[in-house]
């Protein structure tokens, strides 16, 4: 035993309070000699350029930065306040956000139910008389508009048993010519509010960018009628082939179809 | 391997990532483009005049963003395909109009739609495309619900009415031939007419698509602010001293242009009463009726001043605070190849040629 060590068992000291450190700092670092710490090697934009040490101008030019976003972010929070506070323009001028908001919501739900309404009566006057053979009258569309026209009965697609349109009062016939040696499943959906004219169908895409989209896929409407051509070659991998329809002319969304390839 | 020659590596690595990612997302972005513009009449003084840009052949750089930051955050892939094209098909209507208020001689290695077909028609050919960049917008209602699609409606009519807003105060600079900027000006200026539309808003859109609205996109502006910045500033050295072929547009078009980029306006700090005056009167002077030996005089100023080793400085170091911010905000994104792209921007935006 050293004599240093048993002097300190012979008088052991009193254990210090533990103390939190003192913080190096109480803001944000902001300036570039402190930018990139103490420890860490200084970045790699700034060692493309061997400029280890940042000279005045550059703290200056990054310190100009900071003021300049500070500034915009500071005039961004006051902006949204101040849109809170004040409301919308077209949404009650003066009165506050929440309030404008919420006879706005309650204009919103008074139409919906007014909707709802003349759509269950619709409902009900179809269901509660007979129809004449054939063609069923279409129900209003909500709203209380009514684009004339009968509906075809729904018929099941000749093709391919297979393939099958989700069933929906108001959506046209669904016709189906398929070329595939594997089995498929389709689906589509037709926005009711979507534009009627002629079609044009994406390129059906899967998740996975590698595999080849399904390419020259046809939709025409006719008389009510949609007919979907498609064709799928057998090398064709299995998964979802998803796309848009849209309307030809303005080229606005008419809906979607999902191919499922087994 | 020492130090230096490590750090110089991984940048040229993460270079390398950027380029390969920017070619892969951008090619994908032109597909949705195409499908978007599609060809119809009148096709010879408009519809096919609407595709010229685009088809030249940029980075799509906003597109590419856009689509990183949405699968960094944890979207599909075309969760966020159509928004891209939304952001190159309104980049491409601003670079239209750009042209003509530049009075641009070049753009993508070819003339510009104005010096080719006329201000009347390159007017209408940018009207075709800003209005044209909606219609991507609209499919977001089925890919990700009425309240998202909106969401990022509203961010995008924000980002491009900051974009215009910072197109004027440039324009309104050489309007009334202003001298007297500092870099502060600059930054302001690059802010609202590079920044927003380049990087803020396209990332802010990105996040928003992959967390589905639940992100505080805010807390990026900084970080996205400092890579645009030091984007702009590389974008106008270049201009400078950058190889045409690469660059794809004239060099010194800027200074002919009379931009106030931060090269000149280190410039104007820096010279004499008598160099001042006579800068100030060759900035004035129309495009049109600039003599080449006056442009040559302000390039040769530049020189003197050592203006481009000073606006490379700045550019390094807004990167560099571009990194400090990026480090901490990205690291909470699980790793992944669309991370490492966002980690590494700050260091391709200074080495791209």
């Amino acid at each position: 035993m050293t004599r240093r060590k048993s002097a300190v068992q012979a008088n052991p000291p009193k254990p210090d309070r533990k103390k939190r450190p003192t913080a190096e700092r109480t803001e944000p670092r902001r300036d570039m000699a402190s930018m990139f710490g103490d420890t860490k090697p200084p970045p790699q934009a700034a060692a493309t350029n061997g400029a280890a040490e940042p000279d005045p101008h550059v703290a200056s030019g990054v310190g100009a930065g900071y003021r300049v976003i500070d500034e915009y972010l500071r005039q961004g929070q006051e902006a949204a306040r101040a849109a809170w506070l004040g409301g919308f323009p077209g949404l009650g001028g003066e009165r506050g956000r929440g309030e404008a908001e919420l006879a706005a919501m309650a204009g919103q739900m008074l139409r919906y139910s007014t909707e709802l309404a003349s759509f269950w009566t619709a409902m009900l006057n179809n269901v509660s008389r007979p129809s004449p053979a054939g063609d069923i009258p279409r129900p209003p569309a909500p709203g209380g508009f009514d684009f004339g026209g009968p509906v075809p009965s729904p018929k099941p697609a000749p093709e391919s048993p297979a393939a099958a349109a989700p069933a929906h009062e108001a959506a046209p016939a669904v016709t189906l010519a398929l070329d595939s040696k594997r089995p498929l499943e389709v689906t589509v959906r037709l926005d009711p509010h979507g534009p009627l004219g002629k079609l044009r169908v994406h390129d059906l895409r899967a998740a996975s960018e590698e595999l080849p989209r399904l390419r020259g896929v046809r939709a025409e409407l006719r008389s009510g009628s949609l007919s979907i051509a498609l064709k799928v070659g057998k090398d064709q991998p299995a998964g979802v082939y998803s796309g848009m329809i849209v309307d030809d002319a303005t080229n606005l969304p008419a809906g979607t179809l999902s191919v499922r390839v087994r | 391997m020492t130090p230096r020659a490590s750090s110089v590596s991984s940048a040229a690595s993460a270079s390398g990532l950027v380029r390969e990612v920017l070619s892969e997302y951008g090619a994908l972005a032109l597909d949705a483009v195409r499908e978007h513009l599609a060809s119809r009449e009148p096709r010879r003084h408009l519809y096919d005049l609407v595709t010229d840009y685009p088809e030249r052949g940029g980075r799509a750089l906003r597109a590419s963003l856009c689509m990183a930051t949405a699968r960094a955050f944890g979207a599909q892939q075309h969760d966020a395909i159509h928004t891209a094209a939304a952001l190159e098909i309104l980049h491409n209507a601003f670079l239209v109009h750009d042209d003509v208020e530049d009075d641009s001689d070049e753009r993508r290695g070819h003339p510009t739609i104005h010096v080719l077909y006329g201000v009347p028609i390159a007017v209408n050919v940018g009207d075709a495309l800003a209005l044209s960049s909606l219609r991507p917008l609209f499919v977001n209602r089925f890919l990700l619900g009425p309240d998202l699609a909106f969401r990022i409606l509203e961010e995008v009519e924000t980002m491009a009415r900051q974009s215009i807003e910072g197109q004027a105060i440039e324009l309104g600079w050489r309007r009334d031939n202003a001298i007297a900027l500092t870099d502060e000006d600059y930054l302001h200026m690059v802010l609202k007419k590079t920044c927003v539309y380049t990087t803020i808003y396209p990332f802010r859109i990105g996040a928003l698509i992959g967390t589905h609205g639940r992100v505080d996109v805010d807390a990026f502006t900084r970080f996205l602010f400092f890579v645009g910045a030091a984007f702009q500033i590389q974008d106008d050295l270049l201009n400078l001293i950058g190889d045409k072929g690469a660059y794809g547009k004239e060099i010194a078009g800027d200074l002919w242009e009379g931009k106030r980029s931060l090269v000149l306006i280190r410039m104007l700090q820096l010279a004499s009463l008598e160099e001042r005056s006579r800068a100030r009167d060759v900035l004035a002077t129309p495009r049109q009726h600039k003599r080449a030996e006056d442009v040559a005089w302000l390039r040769a100023r530049i020189d003197a001043y050592g203006c481009i080793d000073y606006a490379q400085r700045i550019a390094h170091g807004l990167a560099g605070a571009a990194l400090h911010e990026g480090e901490r905000l990205l690291s909470i994104l699980p790793d992944s190849r669309d991370k490492r792209f966002l980690q590494a921007l700050p260091v391709w935006m200074l080495e791209r040629a």
